[in-house]
């Protein structure tokens, strides 16, 4: 298993091509852009090694017996769901901020069990292949990017119905050493930063899509791989410190569009070629493993600003007001609920035929669905809490300049006792925490709320519920 | 000098601070080694130090006995903060000795 710093370091031999501000990125790991990105993934792998979190951060490789980071394991039973989702929740817990590396960990979890079953019906070898890359991945304590967002262009459209051919990623040769694909996926979280990607479709295909049926295994780094990052709401802040609020490890993940020009794939990386019939499938797993994570890190992220707003509240001097009280109590209500619905969906699990554990599809959505809502709402109850100075305070220049320093020192002050730059530094937290580039990702990050609701509306078992009520109503059973 | 096995469940959601707790057991047992080692396996006696009481951490096989804290919990027995590491030490003590 990689340390923090061997994982920094193995960043610094890849040939990634990052673009950023329209410059191509020489020096990505010590940049101020990303490094906060950086150290939150990093800090993925140092936890590996820290007595403290190791339970659970590490697993035990059902390929080899070995001891590896969670982050590359196949959960092997409802365990592994449960420390999955309390390992997320503590790690967002010490970042305040997304770590990036949940999105490959639900990719290969996906492909694994896909590819068992595809294999099964269809007769490939497409498993086999996806184990040796595995061990790859777990021996070497790879980073993989989860790259399953397609641009898409004309959301009304299929893939093969677009006027332009690359608004989903498709393959567009094959021969007898693999094959080459072109298009672009949008939304990278932490790929600049990541060792691998693992492609996957976006959407359930047809016959006529079969050339979007793609799943593969691809370096950052590989030729005709261009990366051009996302910009983010407090962007121009990381070259500064309390203003940026949360300097160390930022907010959200660092995302990027990642463009895929005639890039070649050997057959022993690509895991689905043309097997429309298992996109969705793919998709489902991918998606479910991936709601399953937004009540542990959501909630370990709603920790933090749950503590942020007590102590704003402690800094203005209103911890014992009653409707404070009661706010905090909300807020606490909703993480926890965002919680428990990340463990049931964990404890509900089952086995795939691969032997693979997976989630319970319904439990999943739900969390989702309630993370595009709670989020939000403990955001809004905090700006509450916080006051408008949340949105008005003067920059850190003002604060530590000689002459007019000290009129924000007096006239920013809170309670007695507490420095004025504590209580900016705390309200510089919860600025950046709760809104912008941080609020959307709890809306569109694995999926958008529709996505959810149909998810829902087919695992609901709506007919079993029809007829209790037709039972209890005494309706006639024609009826 | 003998030595503890010191297993820690990650503290996700923690009521103490796993860390602390065993400074403070340590200054009572300076004649005690404790190691902070993730090993599957080991042999002796086992201190496990849960953040709350879910109790959620692994258990490494092979020791012959196990000290399980789980927040405010010694074995399953709510113990006060004030008496947390005390009711530790002692029990240790108690193993120790029998060991
Ligand atoms: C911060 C962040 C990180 C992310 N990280 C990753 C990542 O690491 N890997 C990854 O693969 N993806 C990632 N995503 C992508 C995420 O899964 C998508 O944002 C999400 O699936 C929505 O897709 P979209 O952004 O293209 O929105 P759109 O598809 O444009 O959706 C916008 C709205 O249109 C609706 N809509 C879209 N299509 C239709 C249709 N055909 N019919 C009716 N309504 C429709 C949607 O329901 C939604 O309300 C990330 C997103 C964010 C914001």
């Amino acid at each position: 298993m990689k340390t923090g710093m061997e994982y920094k370091d193995s960043l610094r031999s890849l040939n990634t091509q990052v673009y950023a501000f329209g410059k191509l990125v020489d020096d990505l790991v010590d940049n101020p852009l990303f490094q906060p990105h950086v150290n939150s993934a990093a800090l993925t792998y140092e936890l590996a090694h820290d007595p403290v979190a190791e339970d659970l951060v590490t697993a035990t490789s059902h390929l080899t017996g070995k001891k590896i980071n969670r982050f590359t394991h196949i959960h092997q039973n409802t365990e592994d769901l449960i420390k999955k989702v309390k390992m997320l929740r503590m790690i967002a817990q010490r970042t305040g901020s997304c770590f990036q590396r949940c999105v490959g960990f639900d990719a290969i979890n996906a492909t694994y069990s896909v590819t068992y079953e595809m294999d099964q019906e269809l007769g490939t070898d497409y498993h086999q292949r996806f184990v040796e890359y595995l061990k790859h991945v777990q021996e070497n304590d790879i980073m993989v990017a989860g790259a399953m967002t397609d641009v898409k262009g004309d959301r009304g459209l299929r893939p093969s119905q677009q006027k332009d051919p690359d608004m989903y990623v498709r393959v567009v040769e094959k021969n007898d050493k693999g094959i080459i694909i072109n298009g672009a996926k949008a939304h990278m979280t932490g790929i600049v930063n990541s060792h691998d990607m693992l492609i996957m479709p976006t959407a359930a295909m047809k016959e006529e899509d079969k050339g979007y049926a793609l799943a593969c295994a691809v370096p950052v780094d590989a030729p005709g791989v261009i990366h051009i990052f996302g910009r983010q709401t407090n962007d121009d802040r990381k070259y500064g410190e309390i203003d940026q609020g949360n300097a160390t490890y930022g907010i959200v993940g660092g995302e990027a569009l990642t463009v895929l020009e005639n890039v070649f794939v050997p057959w022993e990386q690509v895991f689905m070629c043309g097997e429309w019939q298992f996109a969705g499938l793919l998709v489902e797993r991918f998606a479910s493993y991936h709601r399953q994570n937004y009540g542990g890190c959501k909630g370990g992220v709603a920790d933090v600003i749950i503590g942020a707003t007590a102590t704003i509240a402690d800094y203005n001097g209103v911890t014992q007001a009653s409707h404070i009280r009661d706010k905090i109590t909300e807020m606490i209500h909703l993480t926890e609920t965002l919680f428990s619905g990340s463990l049931a969906c964990s404890s509900e699990g089952r086995k795939t035929p691969s032997g693979a554990c997976f989630v319970d599809p319904l439990l999943a959505n739900t969390v989702k669905q309630n993370v595009t809502r709670f989020i939000y709402e403990i955001s809004r109850i905090s700006h509450d809490i916080a006051g408008g100075i949340l949105a008005t305070l003067p920059s850190e220049q003002d604060l530590k300049d000689e002459k007019i320093g000290k009129y924000v020192k007096k006239y920013l002050k809170g309670v007695e006792g507490v420095p004025t730059e504590d209580r900016i530094r705390i309200l510089r937290l919860l600025e950046n925490m709760t809104g912008g580039t941080a609020l959307a990702e709890s809306m569109h990050g694995a999926g958008s709320p529709q996505a959810q609701r149909v998810m829902i509306l087919r695992q609901g078992n709506l007919e079993h519920k029809k007829q209790l009520a037709k039972d209890l109503a005494k309706v006639s059973k024609k009826g | 000098m003998k030595t503890v096995t010191v297993k820690y469940c990650g503290h996700c959601n923690p009521h103490l601070q796993g860390p602390v707790i065993l400074e403070q057991v340590k200054g009572k047992l300076p004649h005690v080694r404790f190691i902070s080692g993730a090993s599957e396996e080991g042999a002796g006696v086992l201190l496990v130090i849960s953040g709350c009481p879910v109790d959620c951490a692994a258990r490494p096989s092979g020791f012959s006995s196990v000290i399980a804290t789980a927040g405010y919990t010694v074995d399953g027995r709510n113990v006060s903060k004030d008496t947390l590491v005390a009711e530790i030490s002692s029990k240790l003590q108690g193993l120790l000795e029998d060991s």
